[in-house]
């Protein structure tokens, strides 16, 4: 299993690092108009959590998932390019654990994305402190949204990578994703939108594993 | 081979996902009709209006004009933000403090931005005590690098107010609390039932007599409102009346931009969210009190929400009116409805009665285009699944009105809540059962749908036990089911059965539809021949070989 892990690990690095990539921009945007200039350069007293970060937040919440799409696609389109699960299956292992190697290695991915958001977010507040506590409430909601938002993304990616890319494929795609963001717009940062969401994460899954073990190699 | 469970996971997966995409989708649409009906309400001239009204007994006109006061409320275009609830979460994030609610004051000691010291405090409820947290902000000196900061926070409980949350403070039970505009707090302690006043500059709590009335359930007191950035509501003097009259014509009722406007040039009568002597408490039925600040005991009736219960109003914002030397005049009133195409305006006098009440309510007619919204937000209803139109339905007489605004897989601000709530409303026999023909249209399209699918099933080999299955799942989750069945329903090679000569899978032993098995039937003793065949027959006949029978 850990040689698994670690042979995903090193197909993904690239996704793996330009999700990270992104959000460093977000945050050091974050960092620097939110926190910065309202102790250096502005008469504002800073209280609350600053717009900017909120807005870069929001943003994040439709960026994470969409990378983390691309990250689902390339795992499964990569397999399928050079038919690695027949390749994997002659060793001493199961489909199951190919698979399970494999949602492991992106949801680690796509929580490590989220968590060092929430690091750098708390280590703002730390450095720039506002004069009041900040009500945490909404930024923890968003965060939980992000990655409710982003796990049935990235499972959307892995069932779609199995096909050849094509008009069809990414229409089914482009609706997935939209009936995620609709949930998000449509429900907020609230429970009931986490339970849709995850919901619809372990039912992709559940697709996907019957494709992964039916397929013919 | 698949096996049985297999089988059920991927089924239980694709209608998991269909039914959530199709929701989401009809959903999605459905907003988009009321945002475009919620529209057409707002570009009218949407507003109420109670003039030529001796409004609280007397006239404010000081001059020749005979006419009262005129009162205004109309809708805000910001309420259409109530219906994206992701929106409503974001914006009060974008406006400044970020969500502050009502435990949220600033007051500028002196000074304001760069040069002076800015004191601002948070009211919050910790475990069972009530804290005030306040900052005081001084900013740098000329030259200097830092900014002073000091911060003061109090905590109070039912015995007292101390700087640490001691155990001899006692805790608050179940309260409803809010900060007044002079600083202190009113409050209600469930649990004790009695009001209380937390005085946090003089250091003291007081606590009003026992209330004794089991009855009286408030929900809300202080500030009485509900979203109330979707309401505007106005006061215009008789001058000021005369004044807009004759600058425009009919153009009285039009809406002020922006925010909240509060006009009272020439009266003495003000409109405030909050007065000095009284506060206000809104019970659940609908009734506003009027609370004695001092004795912290409920004085009398205020007001109510006529009609309709505070949970089955979007939007609500009660004013207190307020004359010569702080006195109490009565209060105002209004209210939009569930679907936030009427509006409501009462003027209550100091001993509660109604003066005066005006209501409006846009009807689709009185709009162009308006039917054709209502039409098509019918037809996309229609389309949810059976299963969750009757769930809504049946909530529709329980929900509250935000959300019911909100619902995505019930959608109680439906036309099958709006009959739900006919359905519980009424008790003749004949209009509960018209209110439940609401349901026919998605579940005769679901019946409809999961005829198709079980004809399908079928064709394809399905035993009778599971026909039936996908005929209950379909008809139960209407389109949705109908996807899912098109997604997962087996695959076929289909042959022409040589018995009855429709279409059989090959993978069974016996044909589906006439029970016939692979074994060919004996060959007939007789065969029709044509006319060509017939003259081969009979050339093989003179050449000596045996006629085909």
């Amino acid at each position: 299993m850990r040689k698994l892990v670690l042979m995903e690990l090193d197909r993904v690095g690239l996704v793996a690092l330009l999700l990270l990539t992104a959000v460093g921009l977000l945050m050091a945007f974050a960092a620097v108009t939110g926190f910065y200039y309202p102790w250096h350069d502005s008469s504002r007293p800073p209280v609350g959590s600053p717009e900017e970060l909120v807005v870069v937040l929001l943003v994040a919440t439709v960026v994470v998932p969409l990378i983390s799409t691309v990250l689902g696609w390339l795992q499964t389109d990569y397999d399928r390019r050079w038919n690695l699960t027949a390749y994997v299956s002659t060793r001493a292992t199961t489909r199951g654990r190919m698979l399970a190697a494999r949602l492991i290695v992106g949801g680690l991915i796509i929580v490590a994305s989220i968590a060092l958001m929430v690091l750098a977010v708390a280590a703002m507040f730390h450095a720039f402190p506002r004069l009041l506590p900040v009500d945490a409430t909404i930024l923890v909601a968003i965060f939980v949204t992000m990655l409710a938002a982003a796990l049935p993304a990235y499972a959307a990616g892995l069932v779609m990578g199995w096909s050849q890319i094509g008009r069809l494929r990414i229409l089914v795609l482009l609706g997935l994703l939209l009936v995620i963001l609709l949930a998000v717009l449509m429900m907020g940062s609230r429970p009931r939108a986490w339970i849709t969401l995850a919901v619809l994460a372990v039912a992709m899954i559940g697709w996907l594993h019957h494709r992964y073990v039916h397929q013919p190699l | 081979m698949e096996t049985r469970v297999i089988r059920l996971v991927k089924t239980l997966a694709a209608g998991a996902i269909m039914v959530i995409a199709v929701v989401m989708v009809l959903s999605l649409g459905r907003r988009m009709f009321e945002s475009e009906l919620l529209a057409l309400a707002l570009d009218r001239p949407s507003s109420v209006s109670i003039d030529e009204v001796d409004m609280w007994g007397r006239r404010y006109d000081g001059d020749d004009i005979p006419t009262g006061a005129i009162l205004h409320a109309s809708l805000n275009r910001r309420m259409i933000r109530l219906l994206w609830p992701a929106i409503q979460d974001a914006v009060p994030q974008l406006t400044g403090y970020g969500r502050v609610g009502k435990d949220f004051v600033s007051r500028h000691a002196e000074g304001s931005g760069m040069t002076g010291t800015e004191a601002i405090g948070r009211y919050g409820l910790d475990e069972g005590l009530i804290t005030q947290t306040a900052i005081r902000f001084q900013d740098a000196a000329e030259g200097a690098q830092d900014r002073e900061v000091t911060k003061n926070v109090l905590y109070a409980g039912p015995e007292g107010i101390s700087e640490v949350p001691a155990e001899s403070l006692g805790r608050f039970g179940d309260v409803l609390w809010r900060p007044s505009y002079d600083g202190d707090v009113i409050g209600l302690d469930r649990w004790r039932r009695a009001f209380f006043r937390i005085d946090f500059e003089g250091r003291r709590v007081d606590w009003g007599p026992p209330v004794q009335d089991d009855s009286f359930q408030p929900i809300q007191i202080g500030r009485i409102a509900r979203n109330d950035f979707a309401l505007n509501v106005w006061w215009e003097t008789p001058s000021e009346a005369h004044a807009s009259a004759t600058q425009k014509t009919g153009g009285a009722n039009e809406t002020p931009s922006g925010a909240l406007a509060v006009r009272h040039h020439d009266s003495p009568v003000r409109l405030q969210w909050e007065t000095e002597g009284v506060a206000l408490v809104l019970d659940r039925s609908g009734t506003i009190w009027r609370l004695d600040r001092a004795a912290l005991a409920v004085v009398g009736k205020a007001g109510e929400m006529p009609f309709i219960k505070p949970h089955d109003l979007l939007a609500y914002d009660v004013r207190v009116a307020v004359g010569e030397g702080a006195s109490y005049q009565g209060v105002v009133v209004a209210d939009v409805a569930r679907t936030g195409c009427g509006i409501g305006l009462f003027a209550y006098d100091d001993d509660g009665r109604l003066l005066e009440g005006e209501g409006d309510a846009m009807s689709p007619s009185s709009r162009p285009g308006g039917y054709a919204l209502l039409i098509g937000k019918y037809i996309v209803e229609n389309l949810y699944p059976p299963v969750l139109a009757a769930g809504s339905f049946a909530a529709g007489h329980h929900c509250d009105a935000i959300r019911s605004l909100h619902g995505v897989f019930l959608v109680p601000n439906s036309v099958f809540g709006w009959r739900g709530r006919t359905f519980v409303e009424r008790s003749s026999l004949k209009a509960r059962f018209f209110a439940l023909l609401v349901l026919a249209p998605p579940v005769g399209l679901g019946a409809v749908l999961g005829w198709l699918v079980a004809r399908d099933a079928k064709q394809r080999g399905l035993a009778s036990r599971s026909r039936k299955a996908w005929f209950v799942t379909t008809m139960m989750l209407g389109l949705a089911g109908y996807v899912m069945w098109r997604l997962v329903r087996p695959g076929e090679v289909m042959v022409t059965c040589s018995e009855c000569g429709r279409l059989r899978r090959t993978e069974l032993a016996v044909c589906q539809h006439c029970g016939a098995s692979w074994q060919a039937s004996a060959p007939l003793a007789w065969r029709v021949v044509e006319g060509v065949e017939m003259e081969d027959a009979a050339v093989g006949q003179d050449a000596g070989e045996p006629a085909a029978t």
